[in-house]
């Protein structure tokens, strides 16, 4: 089906395992995904991030081999997923959004069906193996309609692990579980991204900042940001945050502190003696307030840098203006109410 | 073939799971064994081509049902992911179901042998005859699976599915009435005199093997299990 004799390309250009040129996806009129770019190195776990709709599941899909892009190339493990969509397949271990379980089927079952389809060399151990990485080797002969959402999860991505591949494709791995499931999915995507590189989307915050190495945020089909997910919040401030507490409150404060090199405006908090210092991007001025402090007998209670959370760099990125007021609104409204 | 194997396994393991085939079967050895002892109490004669006749129109019932849940489960539950992003062809995997659903359908045939025992029991009939039925109603099950594997392809409601996979077969089964009725003649009359089911599995019955007939269920069964190849594959474009 390739022109390229197998083996040829497998060699891959530099540490990535998913490298995406150009990316452009049409159903019919409508465009989803718009000339995306980016790569993984080989043992990230990059979070693809966005609101529902933003193109995260259909550029999976693409990267699957599930269906091919309208325009632009991607590679997988070194493969081109359209010339070598077989070969893609073959590296790629894919959890679909909607965990493509057969009811009917016990687990030990379908992972051996699975394992099959993979031309797995040693069935037997490749599902105990897999049973035991994501601890469900207790319900290998459950079937799989009396399983729990936690454990049909577990046995998804079990599914995707049971062939030792390459690259790890989890779409939304923890949607729809519990908190306590939530944690142990998370615990064990950290653990499987030590032997496996993991792109994985969802569109809850705290599970990238959690268990990814990178973050990508999409919207309307293009990439909005990327980055870990610790730069990002300083990143997209344009400048940098300190929160101060002072014991003594003066009037003056925000005056003298203004002086300091680097320091842009001074805000006095609704809490008295709280101010919010804006410095410059990328000049800790805080051994210069801490001395001021001390020098003007001050009292310092508190001195910490604040960070846009992860939260507010998604709202920005991902919504327009007046739907960040929205946002902000009821915000407020909660915390009054 | 490992590919074609191992989904026609799963698939056949998964049919036999289901009570579903088992009312299939038991409909069809129950309706079977009426209308033998109907035909037989009658003519008196270790003839079985009468049967094989009624044999044709309960798999143009049945089949639909055998076939219905082929592709419209695996759409509706999303399984179809899991397929279409394993290292396997779409043809691999549409080839595997029509080989274990058409093992299936030959499944539904072996009550019926008990019809031959009891032939063998109390007359002489011919095996030329019998070997030709079974050759002929294998051929037409293989036509039949294919049929509704197609129309499973097209929906994920494994009601639709059975019904459009009905209406298919009826076409095909009814296919020259209009032009026998009217008397046409020409191209499009002999077409479609061509494309009715029952001219080509009657010779069997009465133990013609004919290459013609051969030829007509062989296209008719590669031809279902390329058009649902394309249906699938049409799911990657959307």
């Amino acid at each position: 089906m390739s022109a390229e004799p197998n083996g040829e390309t497998k060699q891959l250009d530099g540490d990535d395992a998913i490298e995406v040129v150009n990316l452009s996806k049409f159903y019919g009129e409508r465009q989803v995904l718009r000339d995306l770019n980016f790569s993984v190195k080989r043992g990230e776990i990059l979070g693809f991030l966005g609101p529902n709709g933003a193109g995260k599941t259909t550029t999976m899909r693409i990267l699957t081999g599930y269906m091919p892009p309208s325009s632009g190339t991607a590679r997988v493990a070194g493969f081109d997923v359209i010339k070598q969509s077989l070969e893609v397949r073959a590296r790629i271990g894919y959890l679909p959004e909607t965990v493509p379980l057969y009811l009917d089927m016990t687990v030990a079952d379908y992972l051996s069906f699975v394992a099959r389809l993979h031309h797995v060399k040693n069935i037997d151990a490749a599902i105990d193996r897999a049973m035991e990485l994501v601890n469900i080797a207790d319900r290998a002969d459950t079937l799989l309609g009396k399983l729990s959402k936690g454990y049909k999860q577990r046995v998804g991505i079990a599914q995707a692990i049971v062939h030792e591949p390459d690259v790890l494709i989890l779409d939304e791995p923890t949607i729809g579980l519990d908190p306590r499931q939530i944690i142990e999915v998370r615990d064990l995507i950290r653990a499987l991204g030590k032997e496996h590189t993991i792109l994985l989307s969802t569109h809850i915050l705290p599970e990238v900042s959690q268990t990814c190495t990178r973050v990508l945020i999409i919207r309307d089909g293009e990439i909005v940001a990327e980055d870990t997910p610790q730069h990002l919040g300083a990143q997209f401030s344009g400048s940098e945050h300190v929160y101060l507490q002072v014991a003594n409150v003066a009037p003056e404060i925000p005056k003298e502190l203004e002086k300091i090199q680097g320091v842009l405006t001074v805000r006095a908090q609704e809490t008295e003696g709280v101010f919010e210092i804006e410095t410059t991007l990328n000049h800790d001025r805080r051994t210069d307030i801490a001395a001021m402090a001390v020098q003007r007998g001050w009292g310092v209670l508190e001195l910490r840098p604040v960070r846009l959370s992860l939260e507010d760099v998604f709202l920005q990125l991902t919504m327009q203006e007046q739907e960040i007021e929205n946002v902000q609104d009821m915000n407020e409204a909660m915390q009054n109410g | 073939m490992g590919n074609v194997l191992t989904i026609a396994g799963r698939e056949l393991k998964a049919y036999f799971l289901s009570p579903l085939a088992w009312i299939i079967i038991a409909l069809f050895a129950f309706f079977t064994g009426f209308i033998f002892v109907q035909i037989i109490a009658r003519t008196l004669v270790a003839d079985l081509s009468p049967l094989f006749q009624w044999i044709a129109v309960l798999a143009l019932i049945l089949t639909p049902a055998l076939t219905m849940r082929l592709f419209s489960e695996e759409y509706k539950l999303g399984t179809i992911e899991l397929l279409l992003t394993a290292p396997a062809r779409d043809w691999q995997i549409v080839l595997g179901k029509f080989i274990a659903a058409w093992l299936g359908f030959a499944v539904l045939l072996i009550p019926t042998l008990w019809q031959v025992v009891i032939l063998q029991r109390y007359g002489s009939p011919d095996y030329g005859i019998l070997g030709a039925s079974y050759l002929g109603i294998l051929l037409v099950g293989a036509a039949f699976v294919g049929v509704g594997m197609f129309a499973s392809a097209l929906t994920q409601n494994q009601f639709i599915a059975y019904t459009i996979g009905m209406i298919l077969l009826l076409f095909l089964w009814v296919s020259d009435a209009p032009a026998t009725a009217a008397g046409q003649s020409g191209m499009v009359g002999d077409f479609f005199r061509y494309l009715a089911l029952p001219g080509h599995f009657e010779d069997f019955f009465g133990g013609v093997i004919d290459t013609q007939h051969l030829l007509y269920f062989g296209s008719l069964a590669v031809l279902a299990v390329v058009l649902t190849t394309l249906v699938v594959q049409s799911r990657r474009w959307r």
